[in-house]
């Protein structure tokens, strides 16, 4: 998008990185959204030409004051809104490694499997914690108890959860603190070992010291997952992510390196949301 | 509602300014508006109030139940007559046993002339309800008939040839014509009765297991039916003779193998002989024994009842023989020790026959074939339902011959005997010569049943339909199928029995009767009311109870859990049955127990259509039971409850079987409230 | 493009058929598909029996009510009370069928005419007057008896309360109150309304459970019962559908914003004032809901005015046969015509329908009076039903604030 001009004013050593990283393996797109334009409701469009690239192993932020359609989008990416009756993508298509998400070929219930969802209300199902995490493998029908036991300890200690929940797998998901709720959502949802997590502002409904935890989380977990976040908190965005898209009213506003975003905007509205003036 | 209070504070110094002060009409310190919210809470607590009232009605009926009910043991006791019940219930025992047996033997015999068998019993069937139904028709044509052979006699008589005679013969023709003009019409009137009687299936009452007869037999049937319609043919038709020796010989033929099954049971049947002569001998003293006893118990009252018509009346000699009536009633109590000797010395004679009549029955009962030996289905479900009853009369003569040699007429009957004796008790017997008995067992067995019947196919389908109107229908559907289930529950009960009664019980029947249906229990059905037909129907009443609040519980779960399993890649049932279902699980489990109440409570249906016939349902036939008649806690109060007496001792047991169904309510009620609560807590 | 072999699922696959986020049609979709399809049949098998019922109670019923000819309407049906329908035979070959009150008058106009066949069919002549007019009068005591207090009772719970034990308890009460099975109702209104319910008589029954002088006047306040009738059918069902129109009169209640009382108060009016100026008259669509519904529960209902109310038989209207009975009603004191009117028990359809259906010889005559008279009642209590839900959604919808 702004790459020519956004080169110049990175400082140099994200420079090198960024620019030797991307610029000539387009295969590391994961995530691939081509002048996409969606709409709840026919003829009201809520996100309008976006286009942006996410790559692999990147934590790309999504920032934009509310109704700004961030969470949207998000939800077009595994498909979420496909519940919704007559929400549709009205132009352009997202893809994810080059396979169009919306083609008829694609099944929304493979596409979930592949690009899991952590939501902004940690919700646990009223089960134990194990069968909350194993849940996703279940419904693969994967029924051989030790391969569930195996990916239930793996994820719950990428969810940096298993030393606090081990000796009680069998009491209720709903038995734990708020922010154990969502590393147990977030364990459940790497459980089934998809290759990109989205995240609805994770963090809205947790206490700073929760939210501190799961940040440090999603900065563990980008060396497996390639993660997109929705946030509301700005600080947020800087402390966790790699990439920031800006949106504003249903459009693309600015896509970047956090570090360019919050540092030199190329764009005047993005500059007076970060900066505090509205949003 | 804090504004509200503040009326309430206090009142305002006395220094003049009164403007705050609470103004108007006060009685006793208390406004007008603590009047109205006393008025509104008085109402309120009014639902308090009835159930107190409930509660206190039945409860008064049922404490003075148990006292009487205690009594009226005590005088069966007393009696004797519970002596003869043990010689009756041994005779009893042996009858099942025999009848079984029986019944397995005539299915065998008919085992082959199933065809004309089906064929006569359709023609004597649709006979009779012409016979019935098109009485007047029927015999109208038979007084033409019979005039026309008058006439037509006369005719033979006269001779052509005579001068005289013509004109009477003139005269006998025009009539001969006439008449046969007017038995033309009814002849054809005839005809299409009897083609509208076989047409209509709803006269079909034919036997168990009957298929119907091929269609050109119908047609021979048809014919032989409107022969029978004219009173000139003396004999049958010959083709239903052909059929009736036919059949008669088929039978003979097999009967000829059968020798000696039929020698076994006839054996049976004569081994019993002597037990019953006793039962009958002693039955007469016991009666009188209870009649003498009845009347001492209930000679104060009379008494007192001449003494008070004494009291009342003015005239003297009227008065004075009242007095005197009241004087003649005898106030004695009866030597029980006497009255009751017979039944002593019958112990001995009682013993002498029991000890035969068991060795008898176990060489005869070894003697019938066994169910792998006669070809039959019936013959071999009676053989297997006859082993059944053997043991049982085994056991019943062991503990009976004990309970004979132990028995006192003066031993007392304890508290929990005698409630046992109605909560248990095995029998509902009213308005009998012998003795009433108010034995709760076979009522609740038989609301049972019908309830869980219901219940097995009302859950499914009700929560299968909760689940797909809830999850998977579009919204449309929805808004189109809702309203539907609910209008479903506004269709009242009497409407369902009614439509039980007149078309859902004979289409049953019909049903039941085809070949392909033969593995479903209790099929073929010989009757028209059943414990099936009761539970379907109620089935039916329940859906939409148990619909609506389940729809409710699905609804009840946050839309946040479906996401999030959707999410993970669950397909849209995996969902439904991983997540949403059993997170609402209370909320069904809830709803389930509410439409139990319902249908347990449910009077009309089955007062309709469970066939009322009270007797615990016969278990040997396993899960054929269903396709018995029953008799229901709700239907007996119904049924009776309009006939006895106000505070009698049956108008009281009425009273403890609605008390019996309060509690269960209360349970049930109180059970899903709980289920609920943890329901709200997730 | 470069595709490193380590990252077989993203892989860029020629093959479209190893693409793994395109749909596979798995055992696991075909077994969901299957499972809706079974769910489906499960829902419309429901609709079905009760199409079937409905269907089979019009194509049967409809014939009686409805004619081919002016004015369509089996006017017969509508104008005249249940009796035996005779049929029979006159010398000449004639046959007629006619109600028993028409056998008499025809039988007075012709008394030369010998009768040869004769017949009487019970209940399957004339019409179903008396029933509808008994079921119409049940349900309006019953619905005037249970708004008052059901609505109180709401007012109460919605307005005045505050949570507590009584709260609680009333609660509980209405609960498990709406759980009792009807005939248990029935025995709990024959106990109460028809053997002990006060009654102002001068001449006390010896059953009465107790009997109260009453001061300077020679009559006593007498717990006797007001006996088999349509005032003691009447309040056992009002207690019977207590619970489903305190529900709705609650439900209706609630449906009204905070702000109304709160304006009302705010201007200084009493609790009463605001309630009844500001709450009431916007609750009035809720309780005509209300009361539909209890129509609809109560008109079905037949094991509670079994025992209180209801009679199979009757020859004259409630209002043609008022025999002034003082001692069997307490509202015999303040107006003859009421009392005696009151104290009357009736015919009514539930009933009449479970004698037709039941409690008579079944036979070609009898089938026009009992499905004229299902269809009739399916048709008046399904309008109700019908109105009731549409209300209830009707107002779901358009009410709010």
């Amino acid at each position: 998008m702004s790459d020519q001009e956004s080169e110049e004013t990175l400082s140099p050593e994200h420079s090198s990185v960024t620019t030797s990283a991307q610029q000539p393996d387009t295969a590391d797109i994961v995530i691939e959204v081509d002048d996409v334009n969606f709409s709840y409701v026919k003829g009201t469009e809520v996100l309008r030409d976006i286009t942006m690239d996410i790559r692999k192993g990147e934590v790309t932020a999504l920032i934009g004051p509310s109704g700004c359609g961030k969470s949207t989008l998000l939800r077009c990416i595994n498909r979420m809104n496909d519940l919704i009756p007559t929400a549709a993508i009205t132009k352009g298509e997202i893809r994810i490694l080059d396979t169009d998400i919306y083609d008829p070929k694609v099944d929304p219930i493979e596409l979930r499997k592949h690009v899991g969802m952590v939501f902004q209300k940690y919700n646990p199902f009223p089960q134990s914690i194990y069968e909350n995490v194993a849940f996703g493998l279940r419904i693969q029908g994967i029924k051989k108890k030790p391969i569930l036991d195996e990916a239930v300890e793996r994820s719950l200690k990428l969810a940096g959860l298993w030393e606090e929940v081990k000796d009680r797998l069998d009491s209720s998901g709903l038995g734990l603190s708020g922010g154990q709720q969502q590393r147990l959502c977030i364990a459940r949802t790497v459980a089934v070992e998809p290759k990109i997590v989205l995240m609805d502002e994770p963090c809205s409904a947790l206490d700073p010291i929760s939210t501190t935890i799961i940040e440090e989380l999603i900065t563990q977990l980008k060396e497996e997952f390639t993660i997109v976040i929705v946030t509301h908190n700005m600080q947020q965005a800087t402390r966790v992510s790699d990439k920031t898209a800006y949106f504003y009213l249903g459009e693309l506003i600015e896509m970047d390196e956090t570090i360019k975003i919050f540092n030199s905007p190329s764009r005047k509205e993005t500059e007076d949301y970060i900066s505090g003036r509205f949003g | 509602m804090s504004s509200a209070e503040n009326q309430d504070s206090p009142a305002p110094p006395a220094d003049g300014k009164k403007v705050f002060k609470r103004r108007g009409f006060q009685i006793f310190g208390l406004g007008l508006q603590d009047v109205i919210q006393f008025f509104f809470s008085g109402n309120a607590s009014l639902a308090i109030i009835i159930l107190i009232l409930i509660c206190f009605f039945l409860a008064k009926e049922a404490f003075l139940f148990f006292p009487d009910h205690h009594k009226d043991l005590k005088s069966y006791r007393q009696s004797g007559q519970e002596f003869v019940g043990f010689i009756s219930e041994e005779v009893k025992a042996h009858t099942d046993l025999y009848s079984t047996a029986n019944i397995a033997y005539y299915a065998e015999v008919n085992r082959t002339s199933g065809k004309e068998d089906t064929i006569l019993r359709t023609y004597r069937t649709v006979l009779a309800n012409v016979e019935n139904r098109s009485a007047k028709t029927w015999n109208r044509l038979e007084r033409e008939l019979d005039a026309l052979e008058d006439v037509v006699d006369d005719l033979e008589d006269h001779d052509a040839e005579d001068e005289e005679d013509r004109a009477e013969i003139a005269k006998l023709t025009k009539e001969k014509n006439r008449l046969e003009a007017l038995t033309q019409p009814l002849r054809d009137k005839l005809r299409k009765e009897v083609n509208t009687i076989i047409e209509w299936e709803e006269t079909w009452d034919l036997g168990v297991g009957a298929d119907l007869p091929a269609e050109e037999d119908i047609a021979k049937i048809r014919e032989a039916v409107l022969f029978e319609a004219y009173p000139d043919a003396e004999d049958e038709h010959p083709f239903i003779e052909e059929m009736k020796s036919v059949s008669k010989e088929k039978k003979a033929v097999v009967a000829e193998e059968l020798a000696e099954f039929k020698e076994t049971t006839k054996a049976m049947q004569a081994a019993i002989r002597p037990l019953k002569d006793l039962e009958r001998e002693l039955k007469k003293p016991a009666d009188e024994n209870k009649k003498e006893i009845t009347s001492f118990s209930t000679a104060p009252q009379r008494r007192d009842a001449w003494l008070k018509g004494a009291e009342a009346t003015d005239d003297p000699d009227e008065k004075a023989r009242m007095r005197a009536k009241a004087e003649e009633v005898v106030i004695e109590e009866p030597d029980y020790e006497k009255i009751n000797q017979v039944f002593y010395d019958s112990i001995a004679k009682h013993a002498t026959l029991a000890a035969p009549l068991e060795v008898e029955m176990k060489n005869l009962y070894e003697q019938l074939p066994a169910p792998t030996e006669v070809e039959t289905k019936s013959a071999k479900e009676n053989l297997k339902r006859a082993a059944v009853f053997y043991e049982r009369f085994q056991d019943r003569m062991v503990s009976n011959r004990k309970q004979i040699k132990e028995w006192r007429h003066d031993a007392s009957i304890s508290v929990p005997e005698s409630v046992s004796a109605f909560l248990f008790g095995r029998d509902w017997t009213t308005n009998s010569s012998w003795h009433d008995f108010y034995g709760l067992l076979p009522l609740f067995t038989g609301s049972l049943l019908i309830s869980l019947i219901a219940l097995t196919v009302a859950v499914p389908f009700s929560i299968a339909a909760a689940v797909y109107v809830n999850q998977l229908a579009s919204f449309r559907e929805q808004s189109m199928v809702k309203p539907a289930i609910e209008f479903i529950g506004a269709i009242p009960s009497v409407v369902l029995g009614f439509f039980g009664i007149l078309v859902f019980g004979e289409a049953l029947r019909n049903l039941s009767q085809l070949e392909w249906l033969q593995w479903f229990p209790g099929f073929p059905m010989a009757e028209r009311l059943t414990i099936l037909n009761a539970g379907l129907l109620l089935a039916f009443m329940a859906v939409p109870t148990i619909f609506t609040l389940t729809e409710d519980a699905l609804n009840n779960v946050p839309q946040a859990f479906t996401e999030n399993s959707l999410a993970m890649g669950a397909t849209k049932l995996q969902t439904v049955f991983r997540v949403v279902v059993p997170t609402s699980l209370s909320g069904i489990i809830a709803a389930v127990l509410l439409g139990f109440g319902r249908i347990i409570g449910e009077t009309m249906v089955v007062l309709l259509v469970a066939g009322n016939k009270i007797k615990i349902p016969d278990f040997t036939e396993g899960l054929g039971v269903i396709a018995q008649p029953a008799h229901t806690m709700t239907g007996i109060i119904a049924q009776e409850l309009g006939e006895v007496d106000s505070g009698s001792l049956h108008w009281r047991a009425l009273f403890m079987v609605g008390m019996v169904l309060f509690v269960i309510s209360l349970l049930v009620n109180f059970t899903a409230q709980k289920v609920l609560k943890k329901f709200q807590r997730i | 493009m470069a595709v490193p072999a380590t990252e077989p699922p993203f892989a860029d696959t020629a093959d479209a058929a190893e693409n793994p986020l395109y749909a596979k049609s798995s055992a696991l979709k075909r077994r969901d598909q299957l499972v809706s399809i079974v769910l489906a049949i499960a829902t419309y098998a429901i609709l079905a029996c009760a199409a079937f019922i409905f269907l089979d109670i019009i194509r049967k019923g409809a014939p009686v009510v409805f004619e081919s000819s002016f004015p369509f309407v089996n006017t017969e049906f509508f104008t005249k009370s249940p009796e035996s329908l005779i049929t029979f035979e006159i010398e000449d070959g004639s046959y007629f069928e006619m109600g028993s009150s028409d056998y008499y008058e025809w039988k007075s106009e012709n008394p030369g005419v010998r009768i040869v066949e004769e017949h009487a069919h019970p209940y399957s002549g004339g019409g179903i007057l008396g029933p509808l007019v008994g079921t119409a009068l049940l349900t309006g005591i019953c619905i005037v008896v249970a708004l008052f207090i059901g609505l109180a009772t709401a007012i109460f719970l919605n307005e005045y309360s505050s949570k507590g034990k009584f709260m609680d308890s009333i609660r509980l009460a209405i609960m498990n109150l709406a759980g009792v099975p009807s005939i248990v109702f029935g025995l709990f209104g024959l106990g109460l309304f028809c053997l002990v319910a006060p009654v102002i008589t001068e001449v006390p029954q010896e059953r009465a459970f107790l009997t109260i002088p009453i001061l300077f006047s020679d009559s006593y306040l007498s717990f006797e019962g007001w006996g088999t009738c349509m005032l003691a059918g009447g309040f056992t069902l009002a207690v019977m559908i207590l619970p489903v129109i305190i529900a709705a009169c609650e439900e209706s209640l609630k449906a009204i914003p905070m702000g109304f009382r709160e304006a009302s108060l705010a201007l200084g009016a009493t609790k009463w004032q605001s309630i009844s100026k500001s709450v009431l008259p916007y609750a009035f669509p809720g309780m005509l809901t209300a009361s539909i519904l209890g129509i609809t529960r109560v008109a079905g209902e037949t094991a509670p005015i079994m025992f209180t109310a209801a009679l199979a038989h009757k020859d004259k209207l409630p209002w043609q046969d008022i025999q002034v009975n003082e001692e069997a009603n307490f509202l015999a004191q303040s107006g003859e015509w009421t009392g005696g009117f009151l104290s009357q028990s009736v015919q009514a359809m539930p009933y009449h329908i479970y004698t037709v259906a039941a409690r008579i010889p079944q036979n070609e005559w009898t089938r026009p009076m009992q499905y004229g008279s299902v269809f009739v009642f399916m048709v008046v209590v399904m309008l109700f039903a019908a109105l009731s839900i549409y209300l209830r959604i009707h107002y779901r919808k358009k009410v709010k604030w």
